[in-house]
């Protein structure tokens, strides 16, 4: 079933001197449960593309249909509620709150969303617990390292079970070893929650972790490869 | 939520923050105390005049106030003072012979109001017998004897024992006079008061406006609340419809005007103070905002709506003023605590003072409502500081600002 439907989306900036068209004509659909990257090298429109499919532009011309809803009607305040109640963000930057503890960033979607305290408290543990921070409940982001951030990060976007995830470029400020670890803990929580990601990634080692990878070549899909299920799952 | 973080985040800076509260406490610390200073002084106005001079209330009869002659008594004024002393809500009567009279010495003279007093019952009324600077308050059984103020003294170039000559109307509008002696000069802070002033025993004016007895003009009262002024004159007023009565701020307007004049001076003075400091507030929010733009972009990313991260910068902003709100009514409180029982000398200054009306020593005061209005003003002040700020946080772009740098 798919989750997200885009048909013949196009984004065009009008910079000062000439337009500049960073997605053309892109058609895409992304169904449940999927693990899909978005690679393409930089400045190709893989931002441009997931903050349109996030909600946070508006496309010049096409549909992005999610869950049978159009997004692109929404008004930006109905637009803003279906953000927090549908879509999980990861950010390159992790952009945790550097005054509340790891717990408490954790739980802050949900927080935000006005889920039950016991359901929040529940969920929260068991995710930190998944991506190895447990035992680091109390700590301050500023104590933790990058990927140990990303990884606080993923349980907060996770938290409270969006229809998906998007993570724009979520290893680049990562170390190899990091990228890693990360890729793995969401390709495990892909499979063990049946969340669906779409990330981009520009990282070979990254991409090879997907089991899907779409290519974007100067705001248009080059390619659109769907990879065997060990190769995800061991790589 | 929105609370607690709201309150972490303004420990984000603390320096900053510090330093903001720090002004706004040190900014109404300022305010307070010298609006609860500027009270004590306008109170002080009011209780010289009403102590010293005016009492609350004076009944005359109604034609004396218009042109106070000797044969305009009140009358029934034995039974008036009597009822009038059985009040409870009163503390002091006293019946007075008042005339305008010419005071002359061998020297020179001056336009005088002489007032023939029962000292007995005077003193019970009024303090300024404590005001003697030289002799005394009708000690002794002396007939003719005046106490005069000491600015009429100078005036008169008049000693202690310095013989007066009184001259007025008698009941038939005669020409009268007499000579009087001065047993004691005293001294207000309030100098045209002292200008012209004369008190001598009632008896002696009486005889020497050819009255039978004791001429009444005037009964003052002084009450046991200055507060109950009003609704004790109306009822005075009711129970003698023919008489004039007045209360203290009817004779004297400018009294009472001074002082409400003041409170709402030291309104405007603080209000000065928090537009001022808002300035501040606005900058430090504003760096707040800006500083944690990427923050802000998540925020709104993940779908916090625009009514909360106004809330949120509300909230902050609104906090920080209370913290240095209350600390600021803290340190305000405690000065005039301090200073309240023994009051601030301001000796050094007195004599200027003095001619316009206060007393050197100042007992700071200040009322609950006044901080009741204080806590709205800072609360409505944070406020309008957060509008600017989350404005320009609303004003950020989500995608944007989540890859900013801050
Ligand atoms: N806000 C913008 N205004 C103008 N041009 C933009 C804006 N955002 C992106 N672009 C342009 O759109 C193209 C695609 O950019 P982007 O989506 O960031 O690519 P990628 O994420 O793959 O590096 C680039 O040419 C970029 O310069
Ligand atoms: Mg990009």
């Amino acid at each position: 079933m798919s989750i997200i439907e885009l048909k013949d989306v196009t984004k065009t900036f009008n910079a000062a001197t000439v337009p500049i068209h960073a997605v053309g004509g892109v058609d895409l659909t992304i169904d449940e449960g999927e693990f899909a990257a978005i690679v393409g090298p930089s400045g190709s429109g893989k931002t441009t593309l997931l903050n349109l499919i996030g909600g946070l532009d508006e496309p010049t011309s096409g549909s992005i249909i999610i869950d049978g809803t159009d997004i692109t009607r929404l008004k930006p305040g109905e637009r803003t509620r279906f953000r927090l109640r549908n879509i999980g963000f990861v950010f390159q930057s992790y952009n945790l709150i550097p005054v509340l503890t790891v717990y408490e960033n954790a739980g802050f979607i949900m927080e935000l969303r006005g889920d039950p305290a016991a359901e929040r408290d529940r969920r929260v543990r068991r995710l930190l617990d998944e991506v190895g921070l447990g035992d680091r409940l109390e700590s301050r982001p500023s104590r933790l390292s990058g990927g140990q951030q990303q990884r606080v990060a993923v349980a907060r976007a996770l938290a409270p079970r969006p229809r998906f995830i998007l993570a724009d470029e979520p290893t680049a400020n990562l170390d190899s070893h990091s990228a890693e670890n990360l890729l793995e803990i969401m390709a495990r929580l892909n499979r063990e929650e049946n969340a669906t990601f779409l990330f981009s990634t520009h990282d070979p080692r990254v991409v090879k972790k997907a089991r899907r990878v779409i290519t974007i070549e100067d705001g248009a899909v080059a390619s659109d490869k769907r990879m065997p299920e060990e190769r995800a799952v061991h790589g | 939520m929105l609370f607690a973080l709201s309150w972490k985040n303004i420990w984000r800076n603390p320096l900053r923050s510090a330093v903001v509260i720090a002004s706004i406490a040190l900014g109404l610390f300022c305010g307070i105390f010298a609006t609860a200073f500027m009270n004590g002084m306008g109170r002080q106005t009011v209780d010289n005049a009403v102590t010293r001079e005016l009492a609350n209330i004076q009944l005359h009869e109604p034609s004396f106030v218009e042109e106070p002659l000797p044969s305009r008594v009140i009358p029934g004024a034995d039974s008036i003072f009597a009822a009038l002393r059985a009040d409870t809500s009163v503390k002091a009567v006293a019946a007075r012979t008042g005339v305008t009279a010419m005071a002359a010495t061998a020297k020179t003279g001056a336009g005088v109001v002489v007032k023939g007093v029962d000292p007995v019952e005077e003193r019970r009324i009024s303090r300024l017998p404590d005001d003697i600077i030289t002799g005394n308050w009708f000690e002794g059984n002396r007939r003719n004897a005046a106490v005069i103020g000491g600015k009429l003294a100078e005036k008169l170039a008049a000693k202690l024992k310095t013989r007066i000559v009184l001259t007025t109307q008698n009941r038939e509008g005669e020409l009268t006079g007499g000579a009087f002696a001065v047993v004691g000069i005293f001294e207000t802070s309030n100098s045209t008061f002292d200008e012209n002033t004369v008190f001598v025993k009632r008896s002696d004016l009486s005889r020497l406006i050819g009255a039978e007895g004791d001429a009444i003009h005037e009964i003052v009262l002084l009450l046991k609340r200055n507060e109950s002024t009003d609704s004790m004159a109306a009822m005075v007023k009711n129970a003698y419809p023919g008489l004039s009565v007045r209360t203290w701020k009817e004779i004297q307007p400018e009294v009472g005007m001074m002082e409400s004049l003041m409170r709402q001076m030291m309104y405007l003075f603080v209000l000065v103070i928090l537009f001022a400091l808002s300035f501040g507030i606005v900058n430090t929010m504003l760096m707040a905002v800006l500083e944690r733009r990427r923050e802000f972009g998540m925020l709104m990313a993940v779908g916090m709506s625009n009514r909360r991260i106004f809330s949120m910068v509300m909230i902050e902003t609104v906090l920080l003023s209370i913290a240095g709100g209350v600390l600021g009514m803290a340190l305000g409180e405690g000065a005039v605590a301090a200073t309240a029982k023994t009051g601030i000398n301001l000796s050094s200054l007195g004599k200027g003072l003095a001619a316009i009306g206060y007393s050197p020593l100042v007992y700071p005061y200040i009322d609950a409502g006044f901080f009741g209005g204080l806590c709205l003003l800072v609360i409505v002040s944070g406020i309008v500081a957060s509008i600017y700020p989350a404005v320009k946080a609303l004003g950020l772009n989500p995608a944007d600002a989540v890859r900013s740098e801050t």
